[in-house]
């Protein structure tokens, strides 16, 4: 593209840009869509990061008492993911 | 006689990289032998962590089962001890880890919902801070705005992706098994731009060219240098998107 032509595509695209924002109460399908997509999309942040980092030891994953016996041993796990993968793994053997 | 410094080095050396023979040393035995004390703060620091990841990686703990998880979560934890007291800010490695994570070798889209989740909570926990105007770039000229150099809003992330991570997280977070059945988990190597919006995270498939244009316009390449590299229709289009949206930080000297 040559610098001309670059110059015209920049400035309507920003002219673009203006209008969209401009239009917020009938946007665009583009705006329309990724404004949808972002409503689908909430993120849930469930625990603040104090409950998360508090001292205490019954917070965590084990109690203390069931975790200090096994502190030295790396804690041993199953070798094949139990999960919802197994299904999305369905598909790949479909596809492969 | 070791000073308050060393017995803190110590015990931390202890708790993180269970090197513990110096930290022994140091404690005294009552009723709970010193290893057995260490271990309660080594367990409460491990299990701490592991809580963290799994607030930032709930889809990744959904695929693979909780126990796996932690089974992951945790020779994780051993080699990367928080560089931050602030722990949203923990765990940014775990993608990388699971990549290189042979049990998980059989799951090759898990590193990338990885990614993914990790793009979100750091888009979602992003300072706030105003957006660039497009109609701030409307009044330059034109050899201005070709000139321009823009910086990409903190609350936007855009990652690299090789598999169809968005679909396979929003499956898993909805709980959609029939969605999970249908699902293509092969290659599909694409972009994908997060971003927190007022209404929630928005989620922006971007195909590889348009993907590579916009991390070219997020390292600051100049605007008419970028169209100039990328001369397709559609670019133009997408900068205009980007404007509009608010993907932009608006200037460290702007008045708004």
């Amino acid at each position: 593209m040559n610098r001309v032509l670059v110059a015209t595509a920049l400035s309507s695209a920003i002219g673009l840009a203006v209008s969209m924002q401009a239009l917020a109460d009938n946007p665009p399908q583009v705006v329309k869509d990724n404004m949808a997509r972002a409503m689908a999309q909430h993120l849930e942040k469930c625990y603040g990061i104090n409950a998360v980092a508090k001292n205490d030891c019954a917070e965590g994953v084990h109690s203390c008492a069931g975790q200090a016996t096994t502190a030295r041993d790396p804690k041993s796990f199953v070798l094949l993911p139990a999960g919802d993968c197994e299904k999305i793994q369905g598909g790949m053997m479909k596809s492969s | 006689m070791p000073t308050l410094r060393e017995v803190q080095a110590a015990f931390a050396r202890g708790i993180a990289f269970a090197d513990e023979d110096e930290a022994l040393g140091m404690i005294e035995a009552d009723g709970i032998g010193a290893a057995g004390r260490l271990s309660v703060y080594r367990n409460t620091y491990r299990s701490t962590l592991v809580a963290a990841l799994r607030q930032v990686y709930p889809a990744v703990e959904r695929l693979v089962g909780a126990e796996f998880f932690e089974g992951a979560a945790l020779p994780y934890v051993a080699g990367e001890p928080p560089g931050s007291a602030y722990l949203n800010e923990y765990g940014g490695g775990f993608a990388g880890f699971l990549a290189e994570f042979a049990p998980a070798a059989a799951l090759p889209y898990l590193a990338d919902v990885a990614r993914l989740e990790w793009a979100a909570s750091q888009a979602a926990n992003a300072p706030d801070a105003p957006a660039l105007d497009p109609v701030a770039l409307a009044r330059l000229d034109a050899a201005e705005q070709a000139e321009a150099s823009l910086r990409p809003h903190p609350s936007v992330r855009l990652i690299a992706l090789a598999y169809p991570a968005e679909r396979i997280w929003r499956a898993v977070r909805e709980r959609d098994d029939a969605a999970l059945a249908a699902l293509d988990p092969r290659p599909d190597p694409h972009w994908l731009l997060v971003q927190r919006r007022d209404d929630g995270l928005g989620m922006r498939t971007l195909a590889r060219a348009e993907g590579d244009f916009t991390a070219q316009l997020f390292l600051g390449v100049r605007l008419g240098e970028a169209l100039e590299r990328f001369p397709g229709a559609e670019f133009p289009a997408l900068l205009a998107e980007h404007l509009a949206c608010g993907r932009f930080a608006a200037p460290e000297e702007s008045s708004r």
